[in-house]
């Protein structure tokens, strides 16, 4: 059974219990060398992935349709920046993760009742790669993702709940509590004690 | 050296794209300055990857990669768009505008000086275009030895400082410290003597009633007045009565006829029953919070 799922992969040079860090290499060829190959193989894994996270709101009910469409969106950012992908400074999962988060602040945004079509400032301004580029980011940070991946994995379920609302329902804090009727203060303070443990892995803040 | 940092959940929020838009521009500015926070950040940033790693999978159709690759393809054939020119004149005249943090450049006018205006003998404030109208973007600029009249805020406040230093009755700030006001905290900056101080504000700004009325009533939003004050501390802000403060707005302007507009203009009403004040901004007597924009009534 293992054998036949396995002969999906036959001819590929990378098994299928594939680590993280041979996807941050797979996304540097994509950067480098515009491997459509390889790009393909990205998108297979990220595409499901990316879908996943964003359908996991229940209350947004995004329909399939549009799910698709920020797939697409993304992956496509994913092929035009991946020039820039430096695998020595963020996990290739890390790196999707940013493009995915403003690729979706984007579409917020452009539905946004605050909307003022007046600025330059783009989203890529605010979440500016540079500012990682800098000294002191170079933390190790495949390593960094699977401590974090560890300690998050033995967060008490509220403290666990609380980031992922963060995180994969794109909520706010008072977003949050508003729907869940706890107080701000509570929300608040479940995702600053999860984060405590998680940073807790690595050394201070 | 920076004491002041945004905390760990409005990092969160950042890094999570769920932090408000004008509020991203601060924190963003202050990641310029701040070697602490940016690697905080890259650690949310991991966080996130994680969790994408981690999540649940959903198929996704052959077509949207044919899609996908299609769209890939056609724009190959595009010539990348010429590189935008990037001096602004508006900044090279003026040392206090050199070598900002480059998302704050990206807000100056183009082509165009900013527009300064004076808040009182000390204060000057320019206001930036941010793409959004939730909250008051703006440099303030206080002049070396300047003292700011006592003033506190309808809404939440964040300040960044990006050149010289300012102090208050709680500390002295210098460039990257980033600041964060409640509603109704009073307090008094005073700039440092040998310079200027430039600021980046980004400041939830109460209703704006236009008109020449808004005018009469509060010309400055920086103006210390008796009512602002009371409005300011009174803990029974209602929710947003969006009728209520329609109803005044087409009043003002009905009174204030043949007289242009004005956006940004600030007025505070204390009207008999709190119920009324047409506020956006909402203090929350159990949690002490804004509960601006939430939509939800208030607790008190
Ligand atoms: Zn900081």
């Amino acid at each position: 059974m293992t054998q036949t799922l396995m002969n999906h992969s036959k001819g590929d040079d990378i098994p299928s219990g594939i680590r993280d860090d041979n996807w941050s290499r797979l996304l540097m060829q994509v950067g480098q060398q515009r491997n459509q190959e390889s790009f393909a193989r990205l998108f297979a894994h990220f595409a499901p992935l990316i879908k996943g996270f964003c359908l996991s709101n229940p209350s947004s009910s995004l329909p399939g349709e549009a799910a698709d469409e920020l797939v697409q969106e993304v992956m496509f950012k994913v092929w035009t920046k991946a020039p820039s992908y430096d695998a020595s400074k963020a996990a290739a999962s890390t790196w999707i993760f940013t493009v995915m988060r403003n690729c979706r602040i984007d579409m917020m945004r452009r539905n946004s009742r605050h909307l003022v079509n007046s600025a330059d400032v783009e989203v890529d301004d605010i979440w500016d790669e540079e500012l990682d580029h800098q000294p002191f980011v170079r933390l190790q940070q495949s390593r960094n993702e699977e401590l974090i991946q560890k300690s998050f994995a033995t967060l008490p379920a509220e403290q666990k709940l609380a980031l992922t609302q963060v995180y994969m329902q794109g909520k706010s804090h008072s977003e949050i509590a508003e729907e869940t009727g706890l107080p701000l203060g509570t929300v608040k303070s479940r995702v600053r004690m999860g984060l405590k443990k998680i940073q807790a892995s690595f050394g201070k803040r | 050296m920076i004491k002041h940092h945004p905390d760990h959940n409005m990092l969160v929020e950042y890094c999570a794209g769920t932090l408000d838009w004008a509020l991203c521009l601060g924190v963003s500015t202050h990641l310029h300055f701040c070697n602490e926070c940016r690697s905080a950040a890259a650690n949310l940033n991991s966080l996130g990857g994680s969790l994408l790693s981690q999540c649940g999978q959903e198929a996704v159709g052959q077509e949207v990669f044919a899609g996908l690759m299609s769209k890939i393809q056609a724009q190959e054939f595009v010539v990348a768009p010429v590189a935008e020119q990037a001096a602004h004149p508006s900044i090279t005249n003026d040392r206090m505008l050199a070598q900002l943090p480059k998302v704050v450049r990206k807000l100056l006018p183009k082509g165009k000086a900013l527009r300064w205006q004076s808040v009182g003998s000390s204060l000057k404030m320019a206001r930036l275009a941010a793409g959004q109208d939730k909250y008051e973007v703006a440099f303030h600029r206080i002049c070396s030895g300047g003292k700011v009249a006592e003033h506190d805020h309808g809404g939440l406040e964040v300040t960044v400082v990006l050149k010289g230093s300012f102090s208050d009755g709680d500390g002295i700030y210098t460039p990257g410290d980033f600041l964060v006001r409640q509603p109704g905290e009073v307090h008094r900056p005073t700039a440092a003597q040998n310079e200027d101080c430039l600021c980046f504000s980004i400041c939830e700004a109460p209703v704006r009633l236009t008109g020449f009325l808004g005018r009469l009533i509060n010309p400055f939003s920086f103006r210390k007045t008796r009512l602002t004050r009371r409005v300011a501390r009174n803990p029974c802000f209602s929710a947003p009565k969006f009728a209520s403060v329609r109803f005044l707005t087409i009043l003002i302007q009905a009174i204030g006829t043949g007289i242009p507009t004005h956006k940004g203009i600030r007025v505070a009403f204390l009207p008999q029953s709190c119920e009324d004040i047409p506020f956006y901004g909402c203090l929350c007597k159990q949690s002490g919070q804004c509960q601006r924009s939430s939509g939800r009534r208030c607790h008190g």
